[in-house]
């Protein structure tokens, strides 16, 4: 399908302009949304599917910035540091220009990535074909140590939740030998638990339900003018949207960060490297805005390259695209880009439109957005819940379906009260089988010597490496950590002086 | 200085729940294959064997917090945390939303969520009858119009 047919244009637009509209509501995510839209495009052609899916991405890390700006609420993780700045903007009464900068400056931002992305994927996903089992499963644990990052106030935590994740994962029959695990003896869970119903109630059912908190907060008014911006305020801010670009699509590219940490470490790099800010940093710096949108944007691109290329997911939504690929029959990982080249290539080119699409929306329809955003929650939150009975029931049409993805979403909502974060959740699902199979397959390679197995792990040069990768990933996320990068920074400055 | 975060109201108390599940988990998870290094039951026990020992890490991380103030006793504890984690609001939001999931079958989709949407809409809004009326209609001629047709999925 060419990617300027005019159902695949429509359906990127509709995705797009939706996911603006998305990221932009505070409580509406854009893992939510591509979750429920996974049990409704099922049946699709994928190129349809993932159109559509495409552009509430794009759409929804850009939308995140609208509502940070205006109402200093980020709609999304990765436009945190956007509000650092963007709020104060808004507050000068310059609202409208810094949402004009922001919607240039993600453009540009989010094609580099895509560039990235075009010019990384089939070189990586080359060195993939020479991976064994014992390499994918340690480069499912990389994904797995996402957890991390989304562990929000407390690791332990997150790690509670990624393990939750990987026992609901192995519900079911075990692929290998046919026995039933946690099945109770039943036979309606020897087919497992469908992750998609799982993803529905613990993003959306448990986030209406957290929101109901708050149901009766009133929506502030918004005030915006004209937000198209010149030329030369762009070209000013283009080499530091380069700049932090480039750290976008890396961070994005690394299993275990996303968006928000890029976003984060963009807006740090614009504290250090840029001299004369516009304005104090914190008081509306232009630069504050500029580094942060170029890095999120950017990173979209970079998170897909794991994902096509490994079939480990870079952030939250792309662990969810992983499964939208699966369930169309898709194999995420180094034959994807073997097996259907035409895939990898026809996602490019709908992230291009789809961030085209996105300056267009980005630029135009601000009023009618205005009032969507002041949406009360009183309406918002039975909608949800209305479409995430209607996206489960889609999936299996089975009405005890529904009652699981409640399950799920009480489940999620009292985790969510008590300061554990369910997108570790999701991460355990997706990745926990991935490493049982890959796990006993390096095993049985080596005539289940297990010593043998470690053995391997340090002497071939791709698993060594892989290995290293994930040493160095936990005792980052352990308070040795601090201490060591001190005594390097120690050192350093031993030196210098 | 780094702030140190005061408890929630009941925070221990899931964590004890939730360990309790966690064994049980880990029980069932031996009893697929026993403590193997490479069977069917290897990967959900050690996925329930790090369950406990995290949740073990959290009630020790929490013993460092604040505790939750104008805190008198287990059961003052346990009504403070119902009230937090399950408002009145919430509680009968939940129950409407089981009668709704449970009236989908004899009633159909279309009337339940008619239904629910209505009791919903008035219930967390404070909306009058006649725009309840107006936007739960608007939303489900919406709802038709996508799934029946852009969508084409079985509704329940």
């Amino acid at each position: 399908m060419s990617w300027f047919s005019p159902s695949l244009l429509a359906l990127t637009a509709l995705g797009t302009v939706s996911g603006i509209y998305i990221g932009a509501i505070p409580g509406l995510s854009v893992t939510m949304a591509v979750s429920i839209l996974i049990s409704f495009t099922f049946s699709w052609d994928v190129n349809n599917a993932l159109a559509l899916m495409v552009g509430v991405y794009c759409g929804g890390v850009y939308g995140g910035s609208r509502t940070a700006i205006l109402l200093n609420i980020p709609g999304a993780p990765s436009a945190i540091a956007t509000s650092f700045d963007g709020f104060p903007l808004a507050e000068r009464g310059e609202a409208g220009r810094a949402i004009g900068v922001t919607t240039v400056i993600s453009f540009i931002g989010g094609l580099i990535g895509i560039l990235v992305l075009a010019l990384a994927a089939p070189r990586i996903s080359e060195l993939a074909l020479k991976f064994a089992p014992r390499d994918y499963l340690l480069v499912a644990i990389m994904g797995l140590l996402l957890v991390g990052s989304l562990s929000g106030e407390s690791t332990p935590k997150g790690i509670f939740a990624g393990a939750l994740g990987v026992v609901f994962g192995m519900v079911g029959m075990d692929p290998m030998t046919a026995q039933g695990r946690f099945t109770f003896g039943t036979i309606q869970l020897l087919g497992g638990i469908h992750f998609v119903i799982a993803m529905i109630g613990l993003f959306g059912v448990s986030e209406a339900l957290y929101q109901l908190h708050n149901v009766h907060v009133k929506p502030i008014k918004q005030d915006v003018s004209k937000i198209v911006p010149s030329l030369a305020i762009i070209l000013k801010y283009l080499p530091l949207s380069l700049r932090t670009s480039i750290i976008g699509v890396l961070i994005g590219a690394l299993p275990g960060t996303g968006g928000d940490i890029a976003a984060l470490l963009a807006y740090d790099h614009a504290k250090r490297s840029v001299k004369k800010p516009s304005r104090p940093f914190g008081e509306g710096a232009y630069e504050g805005l500029v580094a942060p949108e170029a890095a999120n944007n950017a990173a979209v691109g970079g998170a897909y390259i794991p994902m096509l290329t490994l079939g480990i997911p870079g952030d939250a939504v792309t662990a969810v695209f992983i499964g939208a690929l699966y369930i169309h029959g898709l194999k995420p990982g180094p034959m994807l880009m073997i097996d259907t080249p035409h895939l990898f290539w026809f996602t490019v080119g709908n992230l291009v439109l789809a961030n085209i699409f996105m300056l267009i929306f980005g630029l135009t329809g601000i009023r009618i957005f205005a009032k969507m955003v002041e949406l009360p929650k009183g309406i918002l939150m039975p909608l949800i819940i209305v479409l995430s009975v209607v996206g489960t029931y889609a999936i299996q049409n089975n009405i005890v379906d529904i009652y699981y993805m409640l399950g799920f979403g009480l489940l999620g909502y009292f985790m969510k009260m008590n300061g554990f974060q369910v997108g570790p959740i999701i991460l355990g699902i997706i990745l926990g089988p991935l490493m049982d199979i890959n796990y006993r397959r390096a095993i049985m390679s080596v005539d289940y010597d297990f010593s043998m197995f470690l053995k391997e792990l340090f002497t071939n040069p791709i698993s060594l490496i892989f290995t290293v990768a994930v040493i160095v990933m936990v005792v980052s996320q352990t308070p040795i950590w601090p201490k060591i990068t001190g005594l390097f920074k120690r050192k350093q400055a031993q030196e210098t002086n | 200085m780094k702030k140190i975060r005061r408890l929630r109201t009941g925070e221990n108390t899931f964590v004890w729940l939730m360990l309790i599940i966690s064994i049980a988990i880990l029980v069932l998870a031996y009893q697929i294959s026993g403590i193997s290094l490479c069977a069917p039951g290897t990967f959900p026990f050690a996925a329930a064997a790090m369950m406990v020992l995290t949740l073990v890490l959290v009630l020790v991380e929490n013993r460092k917090l604040k505790k939750p103030s104008g805190i008198k006793g287990l059961f003052d504890e346990l009504k403070k945390a119902t009230n937090r984690m399950m408002p009145r609001l919430i509680v009968l939001y939940v129950v409407i939303i089981f009668a709704y999931t449970i009236a989908i079958k004899p009633l159909h989709f279309f009337p339940s969520s008619f239904i629910f949407l209505l009791i919903s809409t008035i219930y967390l809004k404070g909306t009058t009858w006649k725009k309840a009326i107006f936007i739960t209609s608007g939303a489900l001629v919406a709802i038709y119009l996508i799934f029946q047709f852009v969508f084409q999925v079985t509704l329940p």
